[in-house]
């Protein structure tokens, strides 16, 4: 028992450790961040009465074992436990959903719905590069590198909202991911989608928060880089 | 004791054994060698990831074909014919069925070998667009492989759901009657909600994956076209596909609880508890993965509104789920818990189970999604779901099995070793792609940034436990069938004190019961498996009309720019030749007056051999008629071989009992269940065709000559009417008036044929709706337009065929008074197309 319950904090304070709650980069990664926190704590509950049950049942009525009580659980029993733990399940979802709902609707996607920044338009190409429009109607390219990575960077000021809106004029789907700022749209063919988002006002001038592909695109899916680079200068977009 | 008698006798048994149990081996091979490639493919993907640049793969083509081919193998090729093979294997034992088999033994066999054909599709095809194959990258990527793995899943899927169909039946009317619903194995009921399942969402993917192959031969505008201006409906094959792809996730699964559910009440020795609870949770799980599929499409931009209910609905899903997890645990308490390896199988299964339930609870809450959505964290929840899942949970049930199979014990040694080093490689790499997923390293990617590289070189590490660990399986499998310990007794397996416990055959009930004697006939039938080929054959000519350009100039453009596919041609050849010389070897034993079927198979084998050839290398080939004479041709063949599948007298399977003939019009009733699914979502994508193209419908609606088509819907509607006095005609055993009134139901569904064909050549013709070489000015109509009255007027032409069939039967007197359930069949299977085509002109050209 001892032994399951050890690794489990280990694993806990893994998971701890990678996540970070502090690092809260954008205003979308408090949610991420409190909703991760909250999750990984049920998850970790549930885990460890699932594996305390099943590690508790394997070590006192393995075949070995003379003297484990072996008296077999009577149907009303059965019932009151079979009733508590769709019990406990049901809890667990309403409190997830109780959480979760009122993140969800606070965010959309629909270009004309949202809440508006600055309009910054970014396009994902055939070439596997992603491309920008700023509001000023500069156009940055892609430019690429000797180990075939199509890099483009952008600066943002930070504290600035921003609404970026994606066009795509390539023949597959792209998907726009910034991992430390909690970005992740699809960059569908013929679909406007948009996205929100401010950078964090306790972030340092000139960090780089690096953009990856998540929707497999073809044979460059994993060239498409670049980052956004947080600026308080003013230089931003 | 194995009392199915050896499958290895002959090549003659092989090929055309209709019992179950040796069926039920043959899809056990089948699944493990595709299991033993894909998992080759998938340490081939792992060595690449070792180091963040490339290293292994010489591009991005080439590791994009071995992801794609790892999960389209192990997903279509490996867990569900598992899970056939287990159903074959034990279903119509522990139903106790009244045949002593499956319900259509005949059609069993030709599943199992379309399987090997829809394999050999997908090997050759080497697709790089990801077992998901969201369009437009499938529309727009050249490689032909592409159409190769479509037609390799339809066949799969045609495969799956004569298999579902043919469960279904076995567990609901085939089952011994004294068994009652809640006496079944828990096993069966997986079984059967899988099955329905399958038959039910399976014409959501074949729709999908048609789409793209005339997307992409035919010039259609489903999902890209650039005379449409490119892009058209990207997110509706989303729709689509994961309108079939989560139930398929249950599909996977559901055996798995089953058997799980077996294996821990046998090898603890206590029963499973809370039976009720786990049926019901069954059923539950098999109802809600109906409504949770756009949980897949968080980023794709959808509505927040969609988002919040499916959001609800997965939610909702997790608790039956959770409920199974506790079940299994408690059915431990009080026992005597024995530790085989079956049972550490199973153990470790609710481990891994609950690991990737919990991860998968992470991704359904939105702003989690966000994040996680397409990382590794994905990658290592579904695989901690079906490889650790799934895989175990038939892992452990072979072994205990193994003794039944071959009357030995397996290796135990090998077997425990089998068992720890998959474990410990599906926890190593399993955590680290979760891992992996929380530092967002997305899917797919060839070369990755250098931060993740420690976290990869752990998921190779563990992949290699798991390659060197199925090598520990074959080992095991081969050691217990040639030197095994033999089975002392078997109502003490494992010295557990108890046997199979398979319910009493019937055959011994009503034995004991009346004393009356039931003989079971395991019989062989050629045709069947002959048509399990032949299926492919118009597949095959198709292709190659589409391949060579026949439809437009892209199909051209699409071959030049192909890379080497030489190898590919090689194989497949191989595969032709092999199968040829295994059919042939039948010769020896096979009677000088049953020949006809293997010369008729070899045949067929060397015409899809030379059209391979054909379509990719003999480019001169490419723009002679010569395919559309092939494609009748071979559409003829198959017809053949259809007929005699039917009609062969000499290879009839177990004659159906008394009790499996009542009610009857049960088989035509589960196969049009999943005919209205299709056309169902046939009309719902050309509503949602029209709800974004409006302008452009109302202009096509105008070309369209709806006096005629009103003529002609009115001259269906006779033809349903005399196919009923026909009907009517035979329940009286008045066999002259049914064959004078299925004359006239052939003449008019041949009119109402004809006049469609003339309603095409016109249009085709005026050019504004029009697909193929001579592309319309409304692209999006006429994809619409064609693909709904096309997918109709196949159907009445195989309603047509099948009309002949019964036609020249009946013309001998082949049906009286009390046999004519086959005339009631084709003429349920006709007033249903019929049915369709009211809807069908209602929308399309009324409304």
């Amino acid at each position: 028992m001892k032994k399951v319950n050890f690794s489990l904090i280990a694993i806990i304070s893994i998971f701890f450790n990678i996540i970070n709650p502090a690092s809260a980069n954008s205003n979308l990664s408090e949610n991420y961040d409190n909703l991760f926190v909250l999750l990984t704590i049920v998850s970790a509950l549930v885990l460890i009465l699932v594996l305390g049950l099943w590690g508790y049942f394997i070590y006192e009525f393995r075949e070995e074992k003379e003297d484990s009580d072996r008296t077999p659980i009577n149907h009303a029993t059965a019932r009151k436990l079979e009733f508590t733990w769709t019990a406990i399940a049901v809890v667990i979802v309403v409190i997830l959903m109780f959480v979760s709902y009122p993140v969800l609707f606070s965010e959309t996607n629909n270009a004309e719905e949202a809440e508006t920044g600055t309009e910054v338009v970014v396009i994902g190409t055939n070439g596997w590069a992603w491309r920008y429009i700023l509001p000023n109607g500069t156009q940055l390219n892609e430019t690429i590198s000797p180990d075939e990575n199509r890099v483009t960077d952008i600066k943002l000021n930070i504290g600035e909202t921003y609404t970026f809106v994606f066009y795509n004029i390539a023949g597959f789907i792209h998907s726009y991911y910034v991992e430390d700022l909690n970005i992740k749209m699809d960059v569908v063919p013929g679909v406007n989608n948009s996205y929100t988002f401010t950078i964090d006002q306790n972030i340092e001038h000139d960090t780089a928060f690096p953009i990856l592909c998540t929707e497999f695109c073809g044979q460059y899916h994993s060239y498409m880089k670049g980052s956004i680079i947080a600026v308080n200068d003013g230089s931003g977009a | 004791m194995d009392m199915h008698g050896s499958i290895w006798k002959s090549p003659k048994t092989i090929l055309g054994t209709t019992d179950a149990v040796q069926i039920g081996y043959l899809y056990f091979i089948m699944a493990f060698l595709n299991a033993g490639f894909s998992g080759l493919y998938a340490l081939l993907i792992r060595l690449e990831l070792w180091t963040p640049e490339a290293s292994y793969f010489n591009n991005g083509v080439e590791y994009s074909s071995a992801f794609t081919l790892h999960g389209t193998v192990m997903v279509f090729l490996v867990i569900v014919p598992l899970g056939a093979g287990m159903g074959n294997y034990l279903i119509p034992r522990m139903v106790a069925a009244i045949n002593a088999d499956m319900y259509w033994p005949k059609w069993n066999n030709v599943a199992f070998w379309m399987l090997p054909i829809g394999s050999i599709f997908v090997w050759i095809s080497q697709a790089p667009i990801g077992w998901t194959a969201y369009a437009p990258l499938s529309v727009t990527t050249g490689e032909p492989g592409i159409d190769l793995w479509i037609f390799g899943l339809i066949i799969s899927g045609i495969s799956s759901t004569i298999g579902s169909i043919n469960f279904i039946l076995t567990i609901w009317k085939g089952r011994d009657p004294k068994l009652g619903w809640m006496d079944l194995d828990l096993f069966v009921w997986g079984t059967l909600i899988t099955s329905i399942l399958l038959l039910l969402t399976t014409p959501s993917i074949v729709l999908a994956i048609v789409m793209i192959f005339f997307d992409r031969n035919l010039s259609t505008a489903f999902f890209f076209n650039p005379a449409a201006g490119g892009p058209t409906a990207p997110i509706m094959y989303q729709h689509l596909f994961w309108f079939f792809s989560h139930p398929e996730v249950y599909v996977m699964v559901m055996p798995a609880f089953g058997l799980i559910s077996l294996l821990i009440g046998k090898f603890a020795r206590t029963k499973i508890f809370g039976y009720q609870g786990m049926v019901a949770a069954f059923i539950g799980i098999g109802v809600l993965s109906f409504l949770v599929w756009a949980h897949h499409m968080y980023t794709t931009g959808i509505n927040p509104l969609v988002r919040v209910a499916f959001t609800t609905m997965t939610f909702v899903i997790s608790i039956p789920s959770g409920i199974k997890v506790f079940n299994w645990i408690t059915t431990l308490y009080a026992g005597r818990i024995k530790f085989e390896v079956p049972m550490l199988f199973s153990l470790s299964f609710i481990i891994m189970f609950t690991l990737g339930g919990i991860t998968g609870v992470f991704v359904n809450i939105v702003p989690i999604d966000i994040t996680l959505h397409d990382t590794y964290w994905v990658v290592g929840h579904f695989h901690f779901v079906v490889a650790a899942g799934t895989l175990q949970a038939f892992f452990g049930a072979i072994y205990y099995y193994f003794p039944d199979m071959t009357g030995k014990y397996y290796h135990k040694l090998t077997a425990s070793l089998h068992f720890w080093f998959w474990s410990l490689g599906n926890l190593t790499t399993f955590i680290a792609f979760t891992l992996l997923g929380m530092e967002g390293m997305p899917r797919r990617y060839f070369t990755y940034p250098e931060q993740f590289q420690g976290l990869h070189q752990f998921a190779t590490v563990g992949a290699v436990l798991m390659g060197a660990s199925f090598a520990f399986f074959v080992i095991s499998i081969f050691i217990g069938y040639f030197k095994g310990d033999k089975v002392e007794d078997f109502s003490n397996l494992f010295g557990l004190g108890s046997g199979y416990d398979f319910p009493e055959p019937y055959a011994d009930r009503i034995k004991r019961e009346t004393g009356e004697e039931i003989k079971i006939e395991h019989s062989l039938s050629l045709w069947s498996s002959s048509f399990g080929f032949v299926i492919s054959l118009p597949f095959f000519a198709f292709l190659g009309l589409a391949e060579t350009g026949f439809f437009d100039a892209r199909g051209i453009e699409l071959l030049n720019s192909a890379g080497d596919i030489n190898g590919a041609v090689l194989v497949s050849l191989l595969f032709m030749v092999g199968f040829s010389i295994l059919w042939l070897t039948t010769l020896r034993d096979v009677k000088k007056d049953e020949r006809l079927p293997v010369f008729f198979t070899v045949g067929v084998l060397i015409l899809e051999a030379l059209i391979i050839f054909g379509v990719f290398t003999d480019r001169s080939f490419r723009d002679s008629w010569g395919w559309i004479g092939l494609l009748l041709m071979s559409l003829f063949v198959f017809w053949v071989a259809a007929f005699f599948n039917a009609e062969s007298k000499e290879e009839k399977g177990p004659a159906l009992l008394d009790g499996m003939k009542k009610g009857r019009n049960w088989e035509i009733w589960t196969f049009l269940s999943s005919e209205t699914i299709f056309f169902g979502i046939l009309i719902g994508v050309g509503l949602a065709m029209k709800g974004q193209h409006p302008e452009e419908f109302a202009e096509g609606v105008s070309h369209l000559a709806i006096f005629l088509t009103a003529i002609n819907t009115f001259i269906l509607i006779v033809s349903s009417f005399t196919m009923a006095k026909a009907v009517e005609a035979i329940k009286k055993g008045q066999s002259e008036k049914l064959v004078e009134y299925l004359r006239y139901t052939i003449l008019f569904g041949t009119i109402f044929i004809s006049v469609q064909i003339f309603e095409y050549y016109e249009l085709i013709h005026e050019g504004l709706i029009a697909i193929g070489t001579q592309s319309g000015e409304l692209p999006i109509y006429s994809s619409a337009f064609f693909i709904q009255t096309g997918f109709h007027g196949a159907h009445v032409l195989i309603g047509i065929v099948l009309l002949i069939f019964i036609f020249l039967r009946a013309r001998q007197g082949g049906y009286s008074e009390k046999n004519h359930e086959y005339v009631e069949f084709v003429g349920l299977y006709w007033h249903f197309v019929d049915l369709v085509w009211i809807v069908l002109f209602t929308i399309v050209y009324l409304l």
